[in-house]
């Protein structure tokens, strides 16, 4: 009845939301430092006077091209995020659910897994290189094909696994019913793994959203260069403006936060459990 | 009787698309990557076979190997601590805080690698940072976070720790709201406590995500970069130079760049050791 | 008689020829010029100032901007794969010698050879040039760029501390600066030098400045070719003993990772007197949003060392043609370049922050106006500028010096030693890189 403490409810979310203050922490002191000039965040760490300035320079003046960038990165992630996750389920699907002539299957995930593990910086000349032939140098198009194969080998692993985890029931019950095997993945498998495809798509966009390497070396104006690269430039040669930068950070953290919550929200969660076999 | 696993052309052709992109934008860089590693870059020349003169020359180069060891260290103790605590906040956050809560846990992945490290490094400052400014108001002594020897590793271990526990949060808590709910009121009948099913049952049928993200989780520690240049750049004296930083002075400022591209090949493989050495010890925990 | 169809022909292939010549010479007409240039301080000055050379010349002036953590990569991508996208490219001189002895760039005189470098132009230490027989930055070498950012390290300190002190102003020798560190050291509300101390780059600079005060070079003639390693002489060893151990003293906590922003930052805030700055920080040190202190920072010729002289180590960034574009484009380059000398466009780049590279700023009226006083000690510094070895190998040599000095400054390594292991490595990197006959010279 009411007044009854659940106490073994209380305890758990009482020590989830001390964790998430101390996680969040150093996010609130980037937003107060938005709003401090340079000054301020040097000598008045707690109280100050907020202005705007940081955000008013940062977005407002003419020559400012973060609003460009923020833009050029978002539809690199996104359009790289989407065929990554198109791609990579297929192949998880396909290498988890069958045997290959060959053991291709086995060294497919070993050659992805080696891409995943050198260095960037080796691969940033020979990118140039593949680039310029192509001569599509300072595009968002070869942002996004760098982007996809860079970060498809822990999509597929990732979904691999997910679909390793799933018992074959469902599958064989569809399959059985005459679903053809696409069909069993697109309206089977994918759906239960959803949260899981969520997940994997929400990382693979921000790994996106936040390389640095690649996009430097690729872009050259605001055509295509992304906002890695523009915050970048607010670490000067002779100064690092802090109040910008975390003007920056705020900003830019906004997009992909809005996103991972519609994502979450409104396709995670929906079909999982909810599948009943017609027994 | 049609049974789904069988060597369909539907499947193969499922990972064509993937098997395309690779060949396509990972074999030049691959053998380009393999002919520097065996070459030595001249001003004005371009790159010059050399044959083994790197693998010599890596053999003898102390400051590598101690890179190299100190890489091991903030790896397994970042990545160890991001399991931990992404695992207890995966526990207690399944199955409730939808939305924006949740994805609150997530936002120190989310902002730019170059503002953690600008912002991080400004928090340590001794003079104007905000974590000696508070210690000071009740009274403690703050330290040199960044630019004292003994403790700067353990300083960046924390920001690295910080930034990315919620990539193993996210990943651990999709696994754990995959498992299909019959697995668990199969145990729960049966008798078992919760801490039972978490060990014995979770864990297992888990095993494949949990080992995914500690896979990637660590190979993407291993390139730990941005954040550790913006810190400390490496210093003070060599405290913080972990291998991706060797690599770039060597590449960068020692120029280099065929000795670099061959530190990166060699690191694939300490990365495949490292990663098999301990998966190894973790299936036999798990079994 | 020439028949008709080959009068016909004739005046054909005349008409086509004048033509074309015409158009060459319209085509010669450049109507862009894209420059590689780093995100600094003074870059809206320079912004501004290539608006008023589209103003003026109608050629459109495109700046690719790109962060400076990351322009000698994008750079290094760009003459390696023999692009053609920039006609300039700013280029700091950490990465001269080695695109100069690459051949990447394009000799200045190659383009015009009636080129001469303007006798009022400040002559950064032969940053520009290179001579290839002594593989150094030398003046008999060749020119390949000129200076558009005229940084040089000065002393900044707070003239009225020093004032109340009782202490005469500007000090002359480091140890004046010592004293009034002494004097006005109060931790933790202000200290008395600030060392830029992070390992790398940042310590080997601001080292720079007292060791060569004090007489102490890294190689005894580079300029004739003399390549005997001197880094760890007994000059060198006082001048460091003076600011690692004495200087430090007065300095604040932290001295092992302190980079430009910190330094600036303790300055401008207010909580420290003095210490070695860039001149092209300036414009911040006034800016009542970034400083406590407006105006009250002095700018002076750094200090004296014992037994040596004055001494401004220059640090700034050129402008360099590369190889591989057309002819027209290079000549495009060099005219903005030489425009960019005039009297004109330095005095309001001057005015707009950015650091001028002409002493006819100094006859304008800038000189007068004390948000400008950094112009003077530029003035005085001149006699005295100095810089650092500038072969292909001086990034190698740099950061294994900067990491050395580093060590001893969080007393890793004593004072001596540091220069003495730096001295083994540099020997060892210079044989390497195949010079002949490198020594270090014994101890006097």
């Amino acid at each position: 009845m009411t007044g009854r403490i659940n106490l073994k409810k209380l305890v758990p979310s009482t020590i989830f939301f001390i964790l998430l203050a101390i996680l969040s922490l150093p996010f609130v002191y980037i937003i107060m430092t938005s709003f401090k000039t340079h000054l301020d965040i040097m000598l008045r760490p707690i109280l100050f006077t907020p202005t705007l300035k940081n955000y008013v320079d940062l977005f407002f003046t003419q020559t400012s091209n973060f609003p460009r960038y923020m833009l050029n990165s978002l539809i690199v992630a996104l359009f790289s995020t989407v065929f990554i996750i198109g791609i990579a389920g297929l192949s998880a699907y396909g290498i988890s659910r069958s045997e290959f002539v060959w053991h291709l299957d086995k060294i497919l995930l070993g050659w992805v897994l080696f891409l995943r593990m050198v260095f960037p910086v080796a691969f940033a000349l020979p990118f140039y290189k593949i680039a310029q032939s192509l001569n599509l140098l300072d595009t968002k198009i070869i942002l996004i094909v760098f982007y996809t194969t860079i970060n498809i080998p822990f999509a597929v692993w990732m979904l691999k696994g997910f679909f390793d985890q799933l018992p074959r029931a469902y599958e064989e019950a569809a399959f059985i019913d005459g679903c053809s095997i696409f069909g069993v993945f697109w309206r089977v498998a994918m759906p239960i793994i959803s949260s899981g495809a969520v997940a994997t798509a929400i990382l693979v966009f921000m790994l996106g959203w936040n390389e640095f390497l690649f996009a430097l070396i690729i872009t050259e104006s605001s055509r295509s260069m992304t906002l890695t690269v523009g915050i970048a430039g607010l670490c000067q040669q002779y100064m690092v403006e802090w109040g910008k930068m975390a003007t920056a950070a705020t900003i830019f953290t906004i997009p992909i936060f809005v996103l991972s919550v519609f994502v979450q929200d409104y396709l995670g969660k929906g079909l999982t459990m909810g599948i009943g076999i017609k027994e | 009787m049609r049974e789904l696993t069988h060597r369909s052309i539907t499947t193969f052709l499922m990972t064509l698309p993937l098997v395309i992109i690779l060949v396509f934008f990972s074999i030049y860089p691959f053998v380009s990557l393999i002919k520097m590693s065996f070459s030595s870059f001249i001003v004005g020349k371009g790159y010059e076979y050399v044959g083994l003169k790197n693998v010599w020359r890596f053999i003898e180069d102390q400051r590598a190997w101690e890179s190299i060891g100190r890489t091991f260290l903030y790896v397994f103790v970042s990545v160890s601590g991001e399991f931990v605590v992404g695992l207890g906040l995966a526990l207690l956050v399944k199955g409730k805080f939808k939305g924006v809560i949740r994805t609150m846990v997530i936002i120190p992945m989310l902002v730019a690698p170059i503002a953690v490290g600008i912002i991080w490094r400004l928090m340590y400052d001794p003079v104007f940072g905000i974590i000696n400014q508070i210690l000071a108001k009740i009274g403690i002594q703050g330290k040199n976070w960044l630019a004292d020897p003994q403790i700067a590793l353990w300083s960046v271990i924390i920001v690295e720790i910080w930034q990315w526990t919620p990539f193993i949060f996210l990943i651990l808590l999709a696994g754990l709201e995959s498992l299909p709910k019959e697995c668990y009121e199969g145990a729960k009948i049966d008798g078992a406590s919760s801490w039972q099913t978490f060990v014995y049952f979770t864990i297992p049928l888990m095993s494949p995500i949990i080992i995914v993200a500690l896979f990637f989780r660590t190979m993407e520690c291993f390139k730990a970069f941005d954040k550790i240049w913006i810190l400390t750049g490496g210093g003070p004296s060599d405290v913080t130079e972990i291998i991706s930083i060797y690599i770039y002075r060597v590449s960068f400022r020692h120029n280099l760049l065929g000795y670099g591209a061959f530190l990166a090949l060699i690191m694939v493989g300490f990365i495949v050791i490292y990663n098999l050495s301990y998966m190894g010890f973790l299936r036999r925990k798990i079994q | 008689m020439i028949s008709k169809s080959k009068k016909g022909l004739i005046s054909l292939v005349l008409a086509v020829t004048i033509l074309t010549t015409f158009s060459n010479f319209a085509m010669a007409q450049v109507k862009e010029l894209h420059i590689a240039i780093n995100k600094s301080p003074w870059l809206p000055a320079f912004e501004k100032l290539t608006k008023m050379y589209e103003g003026e010349t109608g050629v459109k002036m495109v700046l690719h901007v790109f962060p400076f953590m990351g322009l000698y990569e994008k750079e290094l991508a760009a003459v390696t794969t023999a692009s053609k996208t920039y006609d300039l490219m700013n280029m700091n001189e950490i990465w001269g010698p080695f695109f100069y002895a690459g051949r990447y760039l394009t000799p200045l005189k190659e383009i015009d050879p009636e080129f001469t470098v303007p006798s009022h132009l400040m002559q950064f230490f032969w940053e520009g040039y290179w001579d290839d027989k002594v593989h150094y930055q030398a003046p008999t070498g060749v020119l390949y760029g000129i200076h558009v950012n005229g940084n040089i390290h000065l002393l900044q300190y707070r003239e009225d501390k020093y004032k109340e002190a009782g202490l005469p102003t500007p000090p002359e020798t480091w140890d004046d600066v010592l004293e009034a560190a002494r004097k006005l050291f109060d931790p933790p509300n202000f200290y008395g030098y600030v060392i830029r101390g992070a390992r790398g780059d940042p310590i080997f600079y601001n080292s720079m400045t007292i060791r060569h005060a004090y007489n102490g070079y890294m190689f005894r003639d580079p300029l004739k070719g003399d390549f005997t390693i001197t880094v760890n002489d007994e000059k060198n060893v006082e001048a460091w003993e003076m600011y690692a151990r004495n200087l430090n003293e007065y300095g604040p906590p932290g001295v092992g990772n302190i980079g430009q922003t910190e330094m600036m930052g303790l300055l401008a805030s207010g909580r420290a007197l003095q210490a070695i700055v860039v001149s092209a920080a300036f414009p911040h040190l006034d800016d009542p949003e970034f400083s406590a202190v407006p105006f009250k920072i002095q700018f002076a010729v750094p200090p004296k060392g014992r037994g040596g002289d004055h001494s401004s180590t220059v640090a700034g960034w050129t402008m360099v043609v590369p190889r591989f574009i057309s002819d027209e484009r290079k000549k495009a380059a060099l005219d903005f370049l030489k425009w960019f000398m005039t009297q004109k466009p330095q005095v309001e780049y001057t005015k707009m922050g950015g650091v001028p590279v002409s002493t006819t700023v100094f006859q304008s009226e800038l000189m007068r106006d004390p948000k400008y006083r950094f112009l003077k000690a530029t003035q005085d510094s001149i006699p005295y500028f100095s810089s650092m070895p500038l072969i292909p190998e001086c990034a190698q040599i740099r950061d294994v010096m900067g990491l050395h000095l580093n060590r001893a400054l969080i007393e890793e390594e004593g004072v001596r030693e540091s220069l003495d292991k730096t001295a083994q490595e540099i020997l060892e990197i210079m044989r390497g890189a195949g010079y002949k006959g490198v020594t270090i010279a014994p101890r006097s």
